[in-house]
């Protein structure tokens, strides 16, 4: 290819320029060689100018050095004679003692400055202000004492005050301080040290603590003293000692859980008065509790059963003062709850169903209160005012009892599990209720505690008597009664009954649980499957009209010619295809099927959706897992597989059945499993011949007259005796043998066989 | 004035003297005269950007020994 550039000469192009139009080419490069070798002139000259100024600020320097150089070596050299000065050696004598004379002048004068300010330096008053590192009943009175200075760091700051020590008080301290230490003393003593009980508090582990003492005095300028120790321990001794805090915190926010020390100042001291009511109940004694209810005067039978359940509660503040305030503002429902959690105490004894008839008794009485009450506010207040007082005497007790399970039992009424055997229980309580309302209503007001206490008593007989039977009229009158009273309480539900029909039937076993509604999806499931057989039916139908249709057609064709046959199949396939396709569509225009998909392993057991992903995965990668995983597996499965092949009633080998059959077999009720010490089993024969006949059947008999006398209830069982000797003169050896009884029914038979023997 | 290398890299390459007043229309038609193609046909190009006939040399700061490639419409 080349690179052969194609160019033309400037006077080529410029011929081409002037024929295309265009002015030539211009070739004027010399201005800017010109202003170029211009700068480069310029450049040098200032580059030489620039030498030369520096070469002549050199030359001053340096002449300006020589000068003074110069200046310095001005004077008599040496060698040189003074102008004035004789040479002679007279002159120079005199020169030198004058010379001598000056100095000794100013060494004396030197000196003196230096006495005076040694002689300034120690007087009593240049130790004004100093310290003195000891305390002053150490020095002792009438002795000297030398004092030092103390040692101190020097580079370190100038602040720190001169101290004076004396070396032998020192070392006296030091000589202290070490036999202390000597006597071991037991810093961790015992719970409280004196200091902390004096002090209220005590600094943390203060016996590391370096004992920055204070102690010393400073020296007056007079030679008296000031103590600093004395000060300091005024300081110590005066306030701290055993100071309590007098702040009492009025408005102390009302908190749910207190710290001990707050609890202290929170709890107030109980009231003796109350005590005085409270009695305590009697769990237990449920029979005397009873009695004394009966024949006590009933006003306040209700208040002897004051449960003191305040105490289990003594972790929150809900019980630490309500006692004291009155609640009551609900005396009914005070009275109302007061006679749950007696019935709370008493259910102990009862059965369910008896505890839910009397919460429902409750619930009428309760309602009966209300009305009554309502009378009352109709009526006079007089009567009611005592009455009141009552009830709030007892209310206040009663507030505490709301408990968790009393309020729990109040609610079982509404659990569908509790069954009611006797459904003629409740119309006839309520009957007796409803009566007692009417003759309440009747009697004054005062007795109301009284009545209900009674009522409470009625029913109690009642349940020990059973239903009484009741006429027809009454019930039906008290049954619109009891409508209204419960209207809103939650009762027991209506159970239908099951003679009135199948309806009633289903609807009741589905109360019970015993039958599960049907749920939506079943409903789903159902309506599908029905519709999948609907259109099975109609494809069928469908064929089998086409079928027939074409078959008619096939008659046809025969009468027509084969010619006009193919003809017309031409045509005919065409439209036939066409009307295929659209039956086909419609076909399958409601087809909904159900798709469930299942997988199987190579055992045919159905997979969960894991094993599924499992076995797909392994197909995907064609790579199972490895040999022991895959026996681990198959081991796995295997016992899954004898775990659902074992029956529930036989043993995994199948004892039981063998037992059976071979009882069946030999015809006899035992089985002989060894004889004497052999472990081993005689051939049948063997079995046959000693076991006679008769033996058994007295056994037998036995067995089903203790059967008649009690256990019935036990059924087949087998059990294991060993007999000495039963009846057979030529074999003395003891036999185990099995029967079927069991082991309880042994011992009740016992007796039986003694007295046989 | 300044010289510019013109290369199609089918084996035509043009060395072409001219001004960086000359818009690119007369760079073409020089081209044009030195090559024997048709002035209309010719594209020129610096990688993607292709020069436009009416703008000047300088414009598109075309200096002394660039490199244009050529193509052909």
């Amino acid at each position: 290819m080349a690179d052969e550039e194609i160019s033309l000469s400037i006077e080529e192009t410029n011929k081409l320029r002037i024929s295309l139009g265009l002015k030539p080419l211009s070739v004027d490069n010399e201005p800017k060689k010109q202003s170029a070798e211009e700068n480069f002139e310029k450049y040098n000259n200032e580059l030489k100018k620039n030498e030369e100024t520096k070469k002549i600020q050199e030359k001053i320097q340096k002449s300006r050095v020589k000068r003074e150089l110069k200046k310095k070596l001005t004077g008599k050299g040496l060698g040189e004679l003074d102008d004035e000065e004789n040479d002679d050696a007279l002159s120079w004598i005199k020169r030198q003692k004058k010379r001598q004379k000056e100095i000794a002048e100013m060494k004396r004068k030197e000196l003196e400055a230096m006495d005076n300010e040694v002689l300034e330096e120690y007087k009593s008053e240049n130790l004004k202000g100093l310290k003195v590192g000891h305390n002053i009943s150490e020095i002792e009175t009438g002795e000297e004492e030398i004092l030092v200075l103390k040692d101190a760091v020097i580079t370190e700051d100038d602040n720190v005050e001169d101290e004076l020590t004396s070396i032998r008080l020192t070392e006296k301290e030091k000589l202290q301080k070490n036999l202390e230490l000597k006597k071991k003393k037991t810093i961790y003593g015992g719970v409280y040290d004196d200091e902390e009980a004096l002090y209220g508090k005590k600094k943390i582990l203060s016996q590391y603590d370096e004992d920055d003492e204070s102690k010393g005095f400073i020296l007056n300028g007079n030679g008296e003293v000031f103590d600093t120790s004395l000060r300091n321990e005024e300081d110590n001794n005066g306030f701290k000692k055993g100071s309590l805090d007098l702040n009492y915190n009025k408005m102390q926010e009302i908190k749910d859980y207190y710290t001990k020390d707050e609890m202290v100042s929170f709890k107030k001291p109980k009231k003796k008065k109350k005590k005085k009511h409270t009695k305590k109940i009697r769990l237990d004694g449920e029979e005397s509790f009873i009695d004394s209810e009966n024949s006590m005067n009933v006003g306040n039978s209700s208040q002897s059963i004051e449960v003191k359940q305040i105490e289990k509660y003594s972790y929150s503040n809900i019980n630490s003062n309500i006692d004291d305030i009155n609640f009551i503002d609900d005396d009914e429902l005070q009275t109302a709850l007061s006679k749950a959690r007696r019935k709370n105490t008493k259910k102990l004894v009862k059965s369910i169903r008896e505890t839910v008839e009397e919460v429902k008794q409750e619930d009428i009485k309760e309602k009966k209160k209300e009305e009554e009450e309502n009378k009352d506010n109709d009526e006079d207040n007089n009567i009611s005012f005592d009455l009141k007082r009552k009830e709030e005497s007892e209310g206040i007790r009663f507030i505490n009892e709301v408990s968790e399970t009393s309020e729990f039992i109040r609610n079982i009424p509404t659990l569908p599990l509790l069954q009611r055997q006797n459904p003629n229980e409740k119309p006839s309580n309520i009957n007796n209720e409803v009566k007692k309302e009417d003759n309440m209503e009747m009697e004054s007001v005062n007795e109301s505690n009284n009545e209900e206490s009674k009522i409470s008593d009625q029913n109690e007989q009642e349940l020990e008597e059973g239903e009484r039977p009741e006429s027809e009229d009454e019930s039906t009158e008290l049954k619109s009664n009891e409508q209204s009273s419960n209207k809103g309480v939650a009762a027991l539900e209506e159970e239908p009954l099951i003679s009135s029909g199948m309806a009633a039937t289903v609807s009741l076993l589905l109360q019970k649980g015993i039958v599960n509604p049907v749920t939506k999806e079943e409903l789903e499931k159902e309506r599908l499957q029905i519709e999948k057989e609907k259109w099975l039916n109609e494809q069928k139908l469908n064929d089998l009209i086409k079928e027939r249709r074409r078959q008619k057609d096939d008659r046809r064709d025969r009468h027509r010619s084969s010619r006009d046959r193919d003809r017309d199949y031409d045509r005919d396939d065409i439209y036939r295809e066409r009307e295929r396709a659209r039956e086909a569509e419609k076909k399958f225009k409601n087809y909904k099927p159900v798709v469930n998909i299942e997988y199987h392993d190579e055992f045919g057991r159905t997979l969960t959706q894991k094993e599924a992903f499992r076995q797909l995965s392994h197909k995907f990668h064609g790579k199972t897992s490895g040999k022991l995983k895959t026996e681990k597996r198959l081991k796995k499965l295997e016992e899954e597989l004898k775990l659902k092949q074992m029956s529930s009633t036989d043993t995994p080998l199948g004892t039981v059945s063998a037992l059976q059959e071979r009882t069946k077999a030999m015809g006899s009720a035992h089985l002989v499993l060894s004889i004497g010490n052999r472990g081993v089993l005689p051939s049948e024969n063997d079995v046959a011949g000693l076991q006679p006949r008769t033996d058994i059947k007295k056994k037998s008999k036995e067995s089903e007259n203790n059967e008649s006398i009690g256990t019935s209830s036990i059924q087949q069982s087998t059990f294991i005796t060993t007999l000495n000797n039963p009846g057979t003169a030529n074999a003395p050896k003891r036999e185990k043998i099995a029967f079927g009884l069991k082991r309880k029914a042994e011992q009740e038979i016992n007796p039986v066989f003694k007295k046989r023997e | 004035m300044i010289e510019i290398i013109v290369n199609d890299r089918l084996g035509k390459k043009v060395r072409v003297k001219c001004m960086p007043e000359d818009t690119i229309g007369d760079l073409k038609k020089l081209i044009a005269a030195q090559t024997g193609t048709k002035p209309e046909k010719i594209i020129l190009k610096k990688w993607y950007s292709t020069y436009k006939d009416h703008i000047t040399l300088d414009d598109y700061e075309i200096h002394d020994g660039m490199n244009l490639e050529m193509y052909y419409s």
